[in-house]
């Protein structure tokens, strides 16, 4: 007698979808109510990620600027879709925890909406979404594939682009070197664990990088927007047609500020910088090491920070143990 | 089978009392103003004189509570209603004039109605949950970000801007100072009347930042030597968030 209300408790709690998945340390991903977590939409948005039939001339996917091996970023100073861009690709390693806006600039609050501006962008793939949804309703596999999850009706833009951020938020980064520390698996050398404790100010005794303000672990970002005084004088001046946040928001406040790109994979994703303009680690280091540039809105954290070239060997050492093994296995 | 799922189910509908129907309720506002030096607190676009010459921007003003509940005595017990049991007081957004005197504001469903005799709170993360992490909560949560993981703790309290110490109007000197850590947690509390009712739903708290940062001519924050600290200098950390639970007042 007392089995049945076992069991029947045990069959609601096994039919109830989760809209939450858990990794490791990270924060628990949310997943949209109305586009919970589906092996098979995965499937096809994975095999729509890497295909061409989403761009005007059929040459273009997403992979095109999110190349696997280079941490889903493309290695160039700015992207080229059927032009070039103004802003480089970022990682889309762990994108499915960025809870508040995607984009260098936030223009996009979910990775469904995120993934119906690239295709009908003029510059990146420049097909408009009339004819990318007759491409797919015509397209034998992808109909028959869509058919199975959603019946036999229309497939519209909503769902192509929910298919795409169902993969999207299946790519992970977790298996690095500094997990792998963090779990008591491996240990630092000691010039990666100077580097760790100046990146996250953890000892007063040595320098501090101010680093993990912005840039907080697990994922490496604490996925605001800040200013990091990399804008030079021209640009500062007003010569310069990027605003960064400013351009969603339209708040003077937000001139400049840019999303915080994670750190991880750092080491095989340069170039650097919302538009590639620093080209290796130690650019990067140098920059704020110097303080940045002036700015109202620059993040105060962004000061001098009288670091060594032995401290920045150390950071750099600490920056590269987050490249994953996984990651690094693809290359 | 078929009647026994029935019986079943019958009797979880029958178990489950909703007595929060029973107690008329409404939503709380509070809302907690910030000021410098009685000045309405806005990030960014005003400057504020501060000490010997010294003026002052903000970028960043937030901190902790934790534990908020109305108290309510009945004969010699006290009645507690949990409000919340954390919340994030972030001035970030606040930019204009307009949202200055408006301040943060946070709701609180479903309150009982009733006259209350107090409010208590605490000015930081309770060390319960300072003692867990992000990975504990789902975003949108006051407790996703603001974590020292190095410190296994919460920051309860940040304060960034610009002072301008030279009077060259530049504001070139940086400011960050980041308080946190369980010996720092300051409970508080307010006794008074609260009435909460339907034409009276709001709760309003008044923090000054110059009371954080500034407590007399002998004892303050002097920019032209200290610019940063991020819960290293134990006394300077004291300092600040005890004059954050102090300077805090409820209107």
């Amino acid at each position: 007698m007392l089995k049945w209300p076992i069991l029947i408790t045990l069959v609601i709690f096994s039919t109830c979808k989760r809209n939450t998945s858990v990794v490791n340390n990270f924060p628990p991903m949310v997943w949209p109510k109305d586009n919970l977590h589906d092996m098979e939409k995965v499937a096809i948005g994975e095999k729509l990620f890497f295909d061409p039939i989403l761009s005007i001339n059929k040459k273009i996917s997403c992979s095109t600027c999110h190349i696997p091996s280079l941490a889903f970023t493309d290695g160039k100073k700015v992207s080229n879709g059927l032009f070039p861009l103004s802003r480089s690709a970022p990682s889309l390693l762990n994108i499915g925890f960025h809870s508040k806006g995607l984009f260098w600039d936030g223009n996009a609050s979910t990775l469904e909406k995120q993934a119906l501006i690239p295709v009908s962008s003029s510059l990146e793939m420049g097909l408009p979404w009339t004819i990318a949804e007759k491409r797919i309703n015509e397209s034998d596999g992808y109909a028959k594939a869509f058919k199975k999850i959603y019946g036999d009706i229309f497939i519209d833009s909503l769902k192509i682009a929910s298919v795409l951020a169902q993969y999207q938020r299946t790519l992970l980064s977790n298996n690095s070197k500094f997990d792998a520390v963090m779990r008591g698996e491996m240990t630092f050398t000691p010039n990666e664990k100077r580097g760790w404790t100046i990146f996250f100010d953890a000892d007063p005794l040595l320098p501090s990088a101010e680093c993990s303000h912005c840039h907080v672990d697990p994922l490496f970002t604490d996925l605001s927007f800040q200013n990091n005084g990399i804008h030079t004088g021209d640009e500062l001046n007003g010569k310069s047609t990027e605003k960064g946040r400013e351009s969603v928001t339209l708040n003077p406040n937000d001139r400049f500020k840019f999303k915080v790109p994670t750190l991880r994979n750092i080491a095989i994703t340069a170039p650097y910088m919302h538009d590639g303009r620093l080209k290796s680690l130690e650019e990067v280091i140098n920059h704020y090491n110097m303080g940045g540039n002036p700015g109202f809105n620059v993040n105060p954290n962004v000061r001098n920070l009288n670091l060594s070239k032995q401290d920045i060997s150390d950071l750099i050492a600490f920056l590269h143990t987050l490249t994953d093994l996984k990651t690094e296995a693809r290359r | 089978m078929d009647k026994l799922l029935f019986i079943l189910l019958s009797f979880s509908l029958f178990t489950c009392k909703n007595e929060t129907s029973i107690v008329p309720t409404v939503d709380v506002k509070l809302r907690v103003i910030g000021t410098f030096n009685g000045l309405p607190l806005q990030m960014y676009n005003q400057n504020y004189e501060y000490t010997e010459g010294v003026k002052i921007k903000f970028q960043l003003f937030n901190f902790y509570l934790s534990d908020l509940y109305l108290t309510k005595r009945v004969g010699t017990e006290e009645e507690k209603v949990l409000l919340s049991e954390v919340v994030l007081i972030n001035f970030k957004d606040i930019q204009s004039l307009s949202a200055a005197e408006r301040g943060v504001e946070l709701v609180f469903k479903n309150i009982p109605i009733g006259n209350y005799t107090g409010f208590q709170t605490g000015v930081g993360v309770a060390p319960r949950l300072n003692a867990t992490g992000p990975a504990s909560y789902p975003p949108p949560h006051p407790l996703d970000d603001n974590y020292w993981s190095w410190a296994a703790g919460y920051v309860f309290s940040k304060i960034e801007g610009n002072a301008d110490v030279d009077n060259s109007g530049k504001f070139a000197t940086k400011l960050t100072f980041h308080s946190g850590g369980d010996a720092f947690y300051k409970p508080v509390s307010w006794t008074k009347p609260i009435s909460i009712s339907k034409e009276s739903s709001e709760m309003v708290l008044i923090i000054d930042v110059k009371d954080i940062i500034w407590k007399d001519q002998n004892n303050f924050l002097d920019f032209r030597k200290i610019t940063t600290d991020h819960s290293v200098n134990k006394d300077l950390v004291s300092f600040l968030m005890t004059n954050l639970q102090q300077g805090l007042k409820y209107r």
